[in-house]
């Protein structure tokens, strides 16, 4: 056995030692608790303190002052903040309700499946570029966003688009979770910025599909045309690659690696923005995690006999979920149940 | 979410800044709850713990270091936290009982092993064994190196050791469950089974 099998092994087994996670709920219970615990607490004892050592806390003060003014000005280059407020947003794509487009100043709007969101020349509540809004789409629904300088996004099941509500002077940022399809307008003067967890790319005018799903061990970017620079984020550095169209760049997250190819199917990618899904010796994993979030659904093969086969060929994703299993599993030879969300497939004795 | 942005966060929160507080919970709430039930199977305590964690932190911010390492600060104010109720209730579970904890769940039951064809999957099992009989402090490094990905640094800060007893204990613990896979006694099971199924 080689040794980076063997640590993957390791690592795995060890991560079984996390029992039980919080779930967002109870994330969201508890933050309500210390909230409540925190705004009640007035006057701060800290208040006493500061009269006794006025000199010290002053120059606590003087300290924070500056940092604050220190990490405002590299704010400004580094784009935390709206990588920072998406985190903040990420717990409303557990909820599988409504599409929801939550305003800077927490209004939510829940939007019809299929319609195509306008903000062309348009603002939710104010001006400034400091206010995010948060387009939350969940498991088992699809959407489109054309926003305020005319770019088009096409988002797919269970992702998020974080956007300022009035893009700024000299740059376009977005941030997204999950997969989306961009259709970037033109503009010269201010490229466009898509920051997700591992990457990030920088546009001057261009189509591309981004996947970077936080369950998924890989991000990858597609680019049909123009050109696009990647840059990775955090744990993954590398050399900014410049992709040319028909490219596809694949970051595995394990072990860092970017695979860039070139291919002839590259729209192939974007054909969900269609309702279809293009397999192309698709492992059956992959398009099994695929319709699950189509679906919104749990698929569960308990057969074991395609595991290691691929799947090449085009679904149609309007169909049920349940006809199109039986595309895929010979209704001889296999049974489908479906209990509520989840379905499982059985092999007939 | 990075260093620098942790560092950042945590300045702003000092300052007083109430979104740099929710931040700082968002951020850092899965991996304390994580960790908290690495001590103890009592979820409610564990929450009751980063409760009072947080509001302690946010009481207490104006006298807060701003040059703390934010993770390994947040992991060990938790752990004295959990020490500090152990303390209280004599009958709390600590970190030794971990292995009753482990022990029923992933026992490895050596029918499915001789019938699982997948090797993987016997493999896994095996290295469920050997996890669990480590020294419960060996086990805590792994879970802190690999699954919360601390640097050696933090990791023996917050294990109140020194780096090189941190490396060593981790270097230790590997090196038990690499021997485990590497005498894999399936040859041995499967003639069992055989004899036995004649």
């Amino acid at each position: 056995m080689d040794k980076d099998k063997r640590l993957a092994y390791i690592r795995k087994v060890v991560a079984e030692l996390r029992t039980r996670r919080l779930t967002v709920h109870e994330k969201n219970a508890l933050w309500g608790r210390i909230e409540q615990a925190t705004l009640k607490s007035s006057p701060s004892p800290a208040w006493s303190w500061m009269h006794r050592y006025r000199f010290a806390a002053a120059s606590i003060v003087v300290v924070a002052a500056l940092s604050i003014l220190l990490w405002w000005s590299k704010a400004v280059d580094q784009a935390p903040l709206i990588n920072r407020i998406a985190l903040h947003n990420q717990y409303l794509l557990a909820d599988t309700g409504a599409i929801l487009l939550t305003a800077a100043d927490q209004r939510t709007m829940a939007m019809e499946d299929g319609e195509v969101i306008d903000l062309a020349g348009k603002t939710l509540t104010t001006e400034s570029p400091d206010q995010f809004s948060t387009l939350t789409v969940p498991y088992g629904k699809r959407t489109e966003i054309l926003l305020s300088d005319g770019s088009k996004i096409w988002l797919n099941a269970g992702s998020q688009l974080t956007f300022p509500e009035e893009f700024g002077p000299d740059k376009r940022e977005v941030y997204l979770e999950g997969e989306g399809y961009f259709d970037v307008a033109h503009d010269e003067g201010r490229p466009f910025l898509v920051h997700a967890a591992d990457i990030q790319i920088k546009v001057l005018g261009t189509a591309f599909n981004v996947s970077s799903y936080r369950e998924d061990a890989f991000v990858s970017a597609v680019l049909l045309s123009g050109k696009i620079e990647l840059q990775g984020v955090g744990r993954h550095k590398f050399e900014t690659q410049v992709l040319e169209p028909g490219n596809t760049a694949v970051l595995l997250k394990d072990n860092h690696q970017l695979i860039i190819q070139h291919r002839d199917n590259a729209a192939d990618h974007i054909s969900w923005t269609q309702k279809q899904l293009v397999l192309n010796n698709t492992p059956l994993d992959e398009l099994l995690v695929k319709l699950e979030r189509v679906y919104n659904a749990e698929i569960a093969d308990e057969t074991g006999t395609f595991s290691g086969d691929t799947f090449s060929g085009r679904l149609d994703l309007r169909q049920p979920l349940l006809s199109l299993l039986q595309n895929i599993y010979d209704q001889q030879r296999f049974k489908i149940v479906k209990s509520e969300r989840r379905i499982t497939i059985q092999k007939k004795n | 979410m990075n260093v620098t942005d942790n560092n950042r966060l945590w300045l702003d929160f000092i300052a007083g800044n109430r979104n740099a507080f929710k931040y700082l919970y968002d951020a850092h709430a899965d991996m304390l709850f994580d960790y908290g039930c690495l001590y103890t199977r009592d979820a409610d305590l564990v929450k009751d713990c980063v409760h009072d964690l947080f509001v302690d932190l946010y009481r207490y911010r104006s006298g807060l270091n701003p040059n703390v390492k934010v993770r390994a600060y947040l992991l060990a104010s938790l752990r004295r936290k959990l020490v500090a109720v152990k303390r209280k209730q004599p009958t709390y579970a600590a970190i030794e009982s971990l292995d009753e904890q482990i022990t029923p769940d992933h026992a490895p039951d050596i029918e499915s092993q001789i019938i699982s064809v997948e090797k993987d999957q016997a493999v896994l099992n095996l290295l469920r064994t050997a996890l669990a009989k480590l020294p419960a402090r060996q086990r805590e490094a792994l879970y802190l190196k690999f699954t919360m990905e601390l640097p050696y640094v933090e990791i023996a800060d917050l294990m109140d050791i020194s780096e090189a007893t941190c490396r060593t204990l981790v270097y230790r613990a590997i090196k038990k469950l690499r021997g485990n896979m590497e005498n894999q006694p399936f040859l041995t099971f499967f003639v069992f089974f055989l004899k036995n199924s004649l």
